[in-house]
């Protein structure tokens, strides 16, 4: 036996079986059955296998002593108040096997929240793009309809008009062959010249006013073509902030939607982590329950408290609420 | 909402048909102008014909009366020749006018087709201004 061994001094069929039967003597458990299955040693396996699950090593057990409250406890069989040494911290921290899924759950929605907002972005970026792309098109249009409108071809103001041909003195042939009286020629020419000039002037009068509408229609199409201009800026602006407010409505409403599955999906795996963590203690606890119902009345009173107090550091609880457990 | 089948295929017609017009109105007053100055130059001569026939014979008809140098011969020369001065005034004006108003007409005419021309131009940007418009409504379903 190694050093520490423990010896209950109890031998196979000394505690009575459940329901007062026997042992399994059937020969496919003859070769699982420990010579000394109420000793914890290192013939007992089962003890061993239970008590390592909670990391107690068994060789530390002291067996009970039925003399002992005869004899003063000694010193160094008090139960230390020294715990167990805590997990190394290098050990990988116990999570849930669902806490895996929901972190990938958590990337893939995180991821899921990113690639909305690039695409949303790029909608925008893509919408400005195009907006410019139309305004510099309607612009180019615009100026080649303001280049035609500008082309101040007046037909009126480039109009002369026809004059009749008044000669210096078309009397003066008769004047000389004939005799004519000097001033009814002058008053003859003079009428003539007067009469062309009446009419010149009506004529220009005339044409100023025609050119003068005309150039007057084509300031008011310059005009028109402003308003057109300012028109299409203020819808074209108008459309691109309706579809940007659109836009990020949409955007909003997903990313709370995304952000709602994120935050509703963190307090699942956190919720799951801590079910599982109480399971995994509740399991424990039962376990040294077995272990206690099984050998704790072949234990030393300190060894059992000695085993509580490694099995609470081993699974993170108080000592107290690990007493509280065991039945 | 903009026509887009016929945008730009509207205008071009009703162009075509304004060029089509100002064509056939330049032809038109062009051809009268020729036959005005034709007409005004063969009214002038023949005016002129007449006029120095008249006035031989009326000079012949003071001298036949022996009123050669009487001043009702003076009268009378002098009326034919105010009168014969203000017919050649009355033919070149007719003459004149008739080509101030070919002119003007063929500047209506111009007139006409520079308007039309403009005012398609701008209704033309008016349906591309609308149709920028209407597209960018519908940009959420064109694609990226």
């Amino acid at each position: 036996m190694a050093n520490g061994l423990i010896k209950l001094g109890k031998k196979y069929g000394t505690r009575p079986m459940v329901g007062g039967g026997v042992p399994p003597t059937d020969a496919a458990y003859d070769g699982m059955i420990p010579a000394t299955p109420n000793v914890i040693d290192a013939d007992n396996p089962y003890a061993m296998a239970e008590l390592g699950q909670i990391g107690i090593d068994a060789s530390t057990m002291k067996p009970f002593d039925p003399n002992r409250f005869n004899v003063p406890a000694p010193a160094a069989t008090m139960p230390s108040a020294a715990p167990v040494a805590a997990p190394a911290a290098s050990e990988a921290p116990r999570v849930s096997p669902m806490s895996a899924i929901y972190k990938r759950l958590l990337e893939g929605l995180q991821g899921r929240l990113e690639t909305r907002g690039q695409f949303y972005d790029e909608q925008a970026a893509d919408l400005a793009e195009r907006v410019a792309q139309q305004r510099e098109l309607a612009q180019r249009g615009m100026a080649n309809t303001a280049a035609v409108l500008q082309n101040a071809v007046n037909p009126y103001r480039s109009l002369t008009p026809t004059t009749a041909v008044t000669t210096g003195n078309p009397l003066a042939a008769y004047l000389e062959a004939t005799g004519v009286d000097p001033a009814q020629a002058e008053a003859t020419v003079a009428l003539a010249a007067a009469e062309n000039q009446a009419y010149n002037d009506a004529v220009a009068n005339s044409l100023a006013t025609l050119g003068a509408a005309y150039q007057q229609a084509d300031t008011s199409r310059l005009a028109d073509l402003e308003l057109a201009r300012a028109g299409f800026e203020s819808d074209l602006a108008g459309q691109q902030n309706a579809i940007l407010a659109a836009l990020a409505t949409q955007r909003a409403a997903e990313e709370s939607e995304l952000q709602n599955l994120i935050a509703q999906t963190g307090l699942q795996e956190l919720a799951g982590t801590q079910t599982y963590e109480q399971n995994r203690q509740q399991n424990q606890i039962s376990l040294l329950n077995n272990i206690l119902n099984a050998y704790g009345s072949d234990l030393a009173p300190e060894s059992v408290v000695e085993l509580v107090t490694a099995f609470a550091n081993a699974i993170g609880l108080p000592v107290a609420d690990v007493l509280g457990g065991v039945a | 909402m903009a026509d887009f089948t016929n945008l730009g295929l509207d205008a071009a017609k009703r162009l075509r048909s304004g060029a089509l017009e100002y064509g056939a109105t330049t032809a038109m007053t062009d051809f009268a102008r020729k036959l005005s100055q034709q007409r005004g130059q063969r009214k002038m001569r023949d005016f002129e014909t007449v006029t120095s026939r008249n006035l031989s014979k009326l000079a012949s008809a003071y001298g036949q009366r022996g009123l050669r140098t009487s001043g009702i011969r003076k009268q009378g020369v002098s009326d034919f020749a105010t009168q014969a001065t203000q017919g050649r005034q009355d033919i070149a004006r007719q003459t004149a006018e008739e080509q101030t108003q070919l002119d003007l007409q063929q500047a209506n005419a111009a007139a006409a087709y520079d308007t039309l021309l403009k005012e398609l131009e701008l209704e033309k940007t008016g349906n591309i201004n609308a149709l920028f418009a209407q597209l960018s409504q519908y940009y959420p379903f064109l694609g990226s």
